[in-house]
């Protein structure tokens, strides 16, 4: 199986005017052809910053420190701009959390989807317009006829979404990052969302990133997941093994503190503490002025990210590198 | 199988006039959410276009000083050649009744005559708005290309160098007045560097009429149109940078960006058009006051247009010239409004669908 996205040892700081900011650090990641691969985590703990990484739409003040990302043979840490300009909406397509300010207000969504095919096949204007019909209704926009002249305010969220959607895979990207796609929605289209997101993944071989702190969304569409905490990954494993036997102390918070039906609400836990200030990050693991089974090297020693157990697991934890 | 085949191809040509008469529809749709928008902006200009005449001539009923003294000069005469000359000007009627009969004047674009030129109004005005046009509208083209090109390159990395200068820059121009500037520029590029004549719009040995006309004309508007136009470029300059600021940081930036657009594409197709309402705003107002400081311009550089007209008015307490002057004026203002309010639909369609 060959990779479309292969991320070596990333970090990535944002300099800002309060200090140093590790937003991502020494983080490896590989989504394969056709795959669904899902990056957890809270809020700031930097999966947003990864994804704007790969796509380089950083603000001014990040910088990488090391590492790479590779795309289509290219490593996009280094890539000159116009390759960049190629990459964007040829080879990885991206869609975002609030499709409400994520289209131009001014121009009709034809256009919008339209103007991506022309960025990147040269096709005239008559051929890409045909072309951003054709996006929307594999989006199954209903009415795709009239809907392409309307203009974003005209259109409901669930609506918005699926354009962003056509737009992201108007010219069948190799990848799509989907950044908290459904967070904005509510849930009856956020379901539909979803499965359109899936649908696509299978008829274009499109393979997807998907961003998101729901765990019920990763056990439904992915089959291997990310867990990050803090700007690095904590764990790295199949759906599966993540759900039935979570190694890391954080992934078994997450899972204990996410509402699952078959649970009764006692159960419900909350994980103490604050995620840490990546401008000051904690010494030592991350995650040990939270953790439930702290021991003697946690604070000072940072654990690597290594093989756990007989599976393809990878875990980031003291504990584990005490079981071997 | 064969049936399939025309089947399918009936399909397609189905989906292909479908969307024709989608989009058709569309279309028709947005011309008459147009012509309805246009309609009711045009009728709000009316009731403005009355309340704007009655003030101008309670503004100037106001105002100190008997024109019949303008008109007999400083002759000594008998108080009955002074009421005659009351009677023959109407101004023995009461208030109301003078306003009355201008307004219905007005109507006809008669605007009366003017005691100090013995010339009708209407005719004194037209024939001095072609100069003032040409003067307004080469500033307001040199201070909105410049002011919101400046304002772009600002607004894209602001506090950088570029946005220092381009502020420095326009700053200095807004802070000199324009009679200033104005004879600051004669003094240097007309007499120390005789490159540009001095005075007036034509010069007299160019020929009536053809290129070299055009030609004379043209050398002489480059000082008036350009100090008029520096001055009036900063706050067309300062609302595109702040606006550009603005949506610059916004998220359908982001998606552009992310389809690939490039940065030139992102700035004037994305970025721009979602700057401009506001820009254009100034723009319209800017016309309105140049139209009014046009009398300090035209005076600095001998231009034969309304503003000088205005001066000589003043002068002379020409109240029926200065009445219709204001008239005028105020009418291109409406006029200018109305203009920016319709332009504001075609950039921005939300405004149709309110």
């Amino acid at each position: 199986m060959t990779d479309v996205l292969r991320i070596d040892d990333l970090t990535m700081h944002l300099e800002t005017e309060l200090g140093t900011v590790r937003a991502v650090e020494n983080l490896s990641l590989r989504v394969d052809e056709g795959e669904a691969v899902a990056l957890v985590g809270e809020s700031g703990c930097g999966k947003s910053m990864t994804a704007l990484s790969i796509m380089r739409l950083l603000p001014p003040y990040a910088r990488f420190r090391s590492g790479s990302i590779r795309v289509a043979g290219k490593d996009l840490v280094t890539a000159p701009e116009r390759a960049m300009r190629q990459i964007r909406g040829g080879t990885i397509g991206m869609i975002f959390q609030d499709p409400l300010t994520f289209l131009n207000p001014l121009r009709q969504v034809g256009e919008q989807i339209a103007e991506a095919v022309r960025l990147h096949t040269g096709a005239g204007r008559v051929e890409a317009d045909a072309q951003a019909l054709e996006a929307l209704r594999r989006v199954r926009i209903a009415d795709a006829e009239n809907v392409v002249h309307n203009y974003p305010h005209q259109l409901s969220g669930g609506m918005r979404q699926r354009v962003l959607i056509a737009i992201a895979v108007a010219c069948r990207p190799s990848l799509l990052i989907c950044d908290e796609p459904t967070t904005a929605l509510d849930v009856t289209i956020q379901a539909q969302i979803m499965e359109l997101i899936d649908n696509l993944r299978h008829e274009l071989g499109t393979a997807v990133l998907l961003i998101t702190h729901d765990l019920g969304l990763v056990a439904q569409y992915c089959s291997r997941v990310y867990v990050m905490y803090a700007g690095q990954v904590v764990e790295d494993a199949g759906v599966r093994e993540i759900f039935q036997h979570p190694r890391h102390p954080y992934t078994q918070a997450l899972l204990q503190s996410s509402l699952r039906p078959d649970r009764v609400s006692e159960d419900f836990a909350v994980i103490d503490g604050q995620p840490p200030q990546l401008l000051a990050p904690p010494p030592g693991c991350r995650f040990h002025p939270r953790c439930p089974r702290v021991f003697d090297p946690c604070p000072s020693a940072m654990p690597g990210l290594d093989r756990a157990g007989e599976g393809r697991a990878m875990v980031r934890c003291h504990l584990e590198e005490a079981h071997q | 199988m064969v049936e399939a085949t025309s089947k399918a191809n009936g399909g397609d040509a189905v989906a292909t006039d479908v969307a024709a008469a989608g989009k058709a529809r569309a279309k028709r749709g947005i011309r008459f959410r147009y012509a309805r928008y246009v309609a009711r902006r045009l009728l709000q200009a009316v009731p403005i276009i009355v309340v704007i005449v009655l003030i101008n001539f309670t503004l100037i009923q106001a105002a100190p000083g008997d024109p019949v003294y303008a008109l007999i000069g400083q002759m000594e005469t008998t108080p009955e050649y002074i009421a005659q000359v009351r009677e023959e000007f109407g101004l023995d009627e009461p208030l109301p009744q003078q306003f009355l009969s201008y307004i219905a004047k007005i109507a006809t674009f008669d605007l009366g005559y003017s005691f100090r030129f013995r010339q009708d109004v209407s005719g004194l005005i037209f024939e001095r708005v072609p100069a003032t046009f040409l003067l307004m509208g080469t500033a307001l083209v040199i201070s909105s290309l410049l002011g919101i090109g400046l304002g772009v390159i600002a607004g894209r990395r602001p506090f950088g160098w570029t946005d220092n200068a381009a502020t420095i820059f326009a700053l200095a121009g807004f802070s000199m007045p324009v009679f200033w500037l104005g004879q600051l520029v004669l003094l240097v590029f007309a007499l120390k560097l005789p490159w540009f004549p001095v005075q007036g719009m034509v010069s007299l040995r160019a020929p009536s009429h053809g290129w070299g006309y055009i030609a004379s004309v043209l050398h002489h508007l480059v000082l008036p149109a350009t100090v008029y136009g520096i001055y009036h470029l900063t706050l067309i300059f300062r609302m595109t940078r702040i606006k550009m600021m603005d949506v610059l940081v916004q998220d359908f930036i982001t998606t552009a960006r992310s389809k690939g657009a490039g940065e030139r594409r992102v700035l004037f197709v994305h970025a721009l058009p979602n700057a401009i309402l506001p820009v254009i705003t100034v723009i319209g107002y800017n016309f309105g006051f140049m139209l009014a400081g046009s009398v300090l311009v035209e005076t600095v550089f001998g231009w034969p247009g309304l503003g000088r007209l205005m001066y000589e008015a003043i002068n002379a307490r020409d109240y029926p010239l200065l009445l219709g002057l204001f008239v005028v004026i105020s009418l291109f203002v409406i006029i200018a409004n109305v203009l920016t309010d319709i332009i504001y639909a075609l950039i921005d369609p939300r405004i149709l669908y309110r």
